[in-house]
């Protein structure tokens, strides 16, 4: 008589348990399905991206609508910093909001000339990896109906508490990485001057 | 870039051109092994490459003949202007789109028994069971390869070479290259690229035709690729710093994205400088 209430009450206790693990399974797998803050991230700016790519408005239109979204959502002063490469420290502080701005419209000519490779029908988030504190890689494609889809992937990183894209790669060529190697050839060039990079994006606008 | 060949990477290596590949296989293996031997070190403190340390402290791909490639690059470059471009360009006038893709897909699928191996050989099972599914799909179905029906029906192309074999078996890539004709490459590379030569059905089924004959797929090939980037080179060349520079680290890139099957490896990544606010 004493052991059956245990055996009665442990039985209990493992129907409560595995009731409430069997509850909980499917938040748990959605909560593991879920897009993480990066990937949710990239999805709103990628296809902020797209939209302004498939539009109908004028090449000056796409380019200003693509500029802001560098303003709000690119750590251009980041990114200029890695673009420079071992330069960067030799680049005079006077100089750097001029290098930036001059960065951030360098990178909107690069969309516009490069209108027909972005644009698609929707983009889809893949995956994400953590690579580091505040790195992220999503992986992504642009869906297009008309021909194949194109691997998109974007390294995002979080500054003080807020996420931006970093670098973007777009069919195994990250953005980042080839303005290192196309700014070092300038400055190396130019007698390994920092600010020779400066009279190079001056004469592309 | 978008415009390259699917996964391929891109004009510059595409331009094999080999003027038949069993005239040029055996020197060209012979070079690399030559070149794999002498090439200097990487980095002063590891005198082993591998395709991390083929990265430079400035990001720049380490290129210790960079003077003897910049010369051969100028001659590729002529050549280019000279000759492919213009006959890339005839190829588009007069040839109609559909015809351009089904010689397109034509080559690719010719390639397929070296994909297929090289899948094999990297212990890839599923882009394998996916060349392999391709192959005879596209064999019945899409006219003996004309029409890619396999990528429609959801069986994507894949590429392999012997050089990503090596690549993921471990071997060390070498120094970058410029290599007269056959453009950006590594001795790891060149080494592949001899390989699959003698290892494609197409070079034992040519071998007895004439040297013309024989070179008719690569030259073929050639064309096509070049048809598909006339635009694309175009722009790179227009909007480069130096044009060298801006090929150089593409191939890199691009052979890495290759090798990597498209995964991005995230400890080859850079890390980011920390610039205060």
């Amino acid at each position: 008589m004493t052991a059956c209430p245990s055996i009665t009450r442990r039985r209990v206790l493992r129907l409560v348990l595995g009731a409430t693990a069997l509850a909980a399974a499917p938040s748990l797998i959605h909560e593991a399905l879920a897009a993480t803050p990066a990937e949710q991230y990239v999805e709103r700016v990628g296809n902020q991206i797209l939209a302004i790519a498939n539009s109908g408005a004028s090449t000056s239109r796409k380019r200003s609508q693509f500029r802001s979204v560098l303003v709000n959502h690119v750590d251009i002063p980041t990114l200029a910093t890695f673009a420079l490469g071992p330069h960067a420290r030799s680049l005079d502080r006077r100089h750097r909001n001029e290098y930036y701005d001059l960065l951030r419209e360098h990178i909107a000519d690069l969309f516009i000339r490069n209108l027909d490779d972005i644009r698609g029908d929707r983009l889809e988030i893949t995956g994400s990896t953590r690579r580091g504190n505040g790195d992220y890689v999503v992986t992504s494609r642009i869906l297009r109906r008309s021909r194949g889809d194109a691997p998109v992937n974007w390294r995002v990183i979080s500054r003080g508490g807020r996420l931006r894209i970093f670098d973007v790669n777009i069919s195994g060529v990250w953005l980042a990485i080839q303005l290192r190697s196309e700014f070092s050839s300038v400055i190396n060039r130019e007698g390994g001057r920092a600010e020779a990079i400066l009279g190079y994006l001056r004469g592309r606008r | 870039m978008a415009g390259f060949r699917d996964g391929s990477d891109g004009l510059a290596s595409k331009v094999l051109a080999a003027f038949g590949r069993r005239a040029l296989a055996a020197p060209l293996l012979a070079s690399a092994l030559v070149l794999f031997a002498a090439a200097p070190a990487a980095s002063q403190d590891d005198a082993d490459y591998d395709d991390a340390e083929v990265v430079v402290a400035d990001g720049t791909l380490n290129d210790p003949f960079e003077p003897l490639n910049r010369v051969m690059f100028g001659i590729n470059h002529t050549v280019d202007i000279l000759v492919l471009r213009p006959v890339a360009v005839g190829y588009r006038v007069f040839v109609p789109p559909e015809a351009r893709r089904g010689v397109s897909n034509f080559l690719a699928h010719a390639y397929s028994p070296v994909t297929f191996a090289n899948a094999i050989l990297q212990g890839n099972m599923e882009r394998a069971e996916n060349t392999w599914v391709r192959f005879w799909i596209n064999t019945f179905a899409g006219f003996g390869g004309l029409d890619d029906v396999a990528a429609r029906a959801g069986w994507p192309r894949y590429y392999e070479d012997f050089g990503q074999t090596l690549a993921v078996w471990g071997a060390p890539s070498g120094p970058y290259l410029v290599v007269p004709i056959i453009g950006p490459a590594t001795p790891r590379h060149l080494v592949g690229r001899a390989v699959d030569a003698l290892a494609n059905p197409w070079t034992w089924i040519l071998w007895d035709n004439n040297l013309w004959e024989s070179a008719s797929p690569t030259f073929a090939d050639g064309v096509s690729t070049r048809e598909e980037n006339i635009e694309t080179l175009d722009g790179i060349r227009q909007s480069s710093p130096d044009y060298y520079t801006t090929i150089r680290s593409l191939y890199h890139q691009r052979r890495l994205t290759e090798i990597n099957n498209g995964a991005i490896v995230e400890e080859d990544l850079p890390d980011i400088p920390d610039v205060p606010r």
